[in-house]
């Protein structure tokens, strides 16, 4: 057994010092909903400073995050510590990422951030369909008391996740994606955690809108349908919804060619479908690939060249190509 | 320091550092911002002031590269070509005209820039986008200012399991991916701050 397999199989299996706490205790079990919308507002309500490191694959990456609420504006600051230099601020749904190595500023609007939390609510919600909630104890991590919580697919379609949800506040502070027999496929841990830290918002708007010496870009996408795009799923994937689609514009793209993003959700994955022009030079195998939890799968639908990405299995990506169907010639 | 026509200010100049430190609020930006002139070189020089404390010797400059270098080439075209001499080894310490010296240090400084400035673009020219030279040899990049999807060419990237063959279009297709996956629920407060840290080149 290599080094790595051991350090993965220690993370996943229980350690001993877990305590699991006895049915019935102090609070009842939380159901799926109560769980997320106790995350949610954790973040919403919480300021924190601390360091982040994903592990994907074989892949490491960490940065210093910087979390503010008042009441309903909330701003975050993430600056990548590994790898190319990157800084991100996120205003609400208004995110702009500063690269300084190519000196520019990708402005963008991710309406999605703000999606959820009402969502939740909603009788669309299908998660608790899909997923269970098991408590399994509590646990230290970055020198924080956490529950521990693994949300469990009911079917083979999507991955299963466990996580540390701080015990005060309910903040995640672990989160692992798991796959085949609880296999941690990717995880993502804060490795210092400051709560209430002083980070006034202000500052963080301020070194926001500070883009002297940037270009600043904002990518063009033109939000659309499926249908205007002249496409759908001959059959649905149980528990995904279409959630946005929308074609990136690219100077020299023909008009009417410019690719298609469609995305979907189950609730915790999502799953993007990339539909462009067939081109035999560039398109010469249906390719398959994976990096951490996120697998992709392609192939050719007639004059077309579909990509799946997505946090889900393999299978399920080939679903989505199989089910995808050309309506307009 | 300049004459400051408003008693209840700092000075000027001590708000706009202010500024440039994240440590001014909203109503004392707008009195500075509404009380006259533009100050631009006070405030370039307090942009490259606080990039440089900040970012010590790795202080990146305000000039795009690309100007920067032709910058300094018409220069260096315009300066006589300097004879390569054998400096003899001397044993004994020679105490030199410090005119000579500063020449000859100057000419060592400019020459070190230039080749250093020529691998960086050679390096850009090759990658297309950004990373630093003397880093891992990852070509692909996913860069956010380029949403054409690049051509399927094969990248070699180094991991820790040896040389790895990545496909740069799959790579820009991931991060656009990326960044409409807080569409659900639990990816949305920790997905984000997920996205924002992984990065594809670290492979």
């Amino acid at each position: 057994m290599t080094a790595g397999a051991v350090a993965l199989g220690a993370v996943a299996a229980l350690p001993s010092w877990a305590q699991t706490a006895p049915a019935g205790a102090s609070t009842p079990a939380r159901s799926v909903n109560e769980w997320l919308n106790r995350i949610h507002e954790a973040s919403r309500q919480r300021a924190y400073t601390g360091t982040l490191v994903v592990t994907a694959g074989t892949t490491m990456s960490a940065s210093r995050i910087w979390h503010v609420c008042d009441g309903t504006e909330q701003m975050e600051r993430i600056e990548t510590l590994t790898g190319t230099p990157r800084t991100t601020f996120r205003h609400n749904s208004e995110v702009i990422t500063f690269t300084p190595d190519t000196r520019t500023a990708v402005v963008e609007r991710r309406e999605a951030l703000g999606l959820f939390p009402d969502l939740l609510r909603t009788p669309n919600n299908v998660i608790p369909q899909f997923y269970t909630a098991r408590e399994v104890g509590s646990q230290r991590v970055a020198g924080h008391l956490a529950d521990m919580v693994e949300f469990q697919p009911r079917d083979e379609l999507r991955f299963g996740y466990r996580i540390w949800s701080e015990r005060q506040t309910g903040l995640v502070i672990k989160l692992q994606t798991l796959g085949e027999q609880g296999a941690v496929l990717e995880q993502v841990a804060f490795s210092e955690l400051k709560l209430e830290a002083p980070v006034t918002m202000d500052k963080l708007a301020a070194m926001m809108r500070d883009t002297r010496g940037y270009e600043v870009v904002r990518p063009t996408l033109k939000k659309t349908t499926p249908e205007a795009q002249g496409w759908r799923l001959k059959e649905a994937v149980p528990g995904f919804a279409s959630m946005s689609c929308h074609v990136r514009e690219t100077p020299g793209a023909a008009a009417g060619k410019a690719p298609m993003q469609w995305v979907f959700s189950d609730g915790l994955a999502s799953v993007s479908l990339f539909v462009e022009a067939y081109d035999p030079k560039r398109h010469t195998e249906e390719a398959a690939a994976a990096t951490g939890a996120t697998h992709s799968a392609s192939r050719r639908v007639g004059d077309h060249w579909v990509t799946a990405v997505g946090e889900v299995p393999r299978a399920t990506l080939k679903r989505f190509t199989a089910a995808l169907e050309r309506t307009k010639p | 320091m300049n004459a400051d026509p408003t008693p209840s200010l700092p000075t000027r100049d001590d708000a706009w550092s202010a500024l440039f430190d994240g440590a001014v609020a909203e109503a004392e930006w707008s009195a500075i911002a509404a009380g006259g002139d533009w100050p631009g070189d006070t405030l370039a020089r307090y942009q490259l002031i606080g990039d440089a404390l900040r970012a010590g010797a790795s202080a990146v400059p305000v000039t795009p590269p690309g100007d920067f270098l032709a910058g300094l080439q018409r220069r260096l075209a315009e300066e006589p070509r300097p004879v390569p001499v054998a400096v003899p080894v001397e044993p004994s310490v020679v105490v030199r005209g410090p005119a000579a010296n500063d020449g000859v240090f100057r000419w060592k400084l400019a020459a070190g820039f230039a080749s250093l400035a020529a691998v960086m673009a050679v390096a850009w020219g090759l990658v297309g986008t950004a990373p630093a030279p003397g880093a891992a040899p990852v070509l692909a990049q996913p860069s956010p200012a380029a949403p054409a999807l690049p051509s399927a060419q094969p990248v070699l990237v180094s991991t820790p399991q040896g040389p790895v063959v990545r496909d740069a279009r799959l790579e820009q297709l991931l991060a656009d991916h990326r960044q409409f996956a807080g569409q659900s629920a639990l990816q949305g407060p920790t997905g984000f701050i997920r996205n924002a840290t992984y990065d594809a080149s670290e492979r």
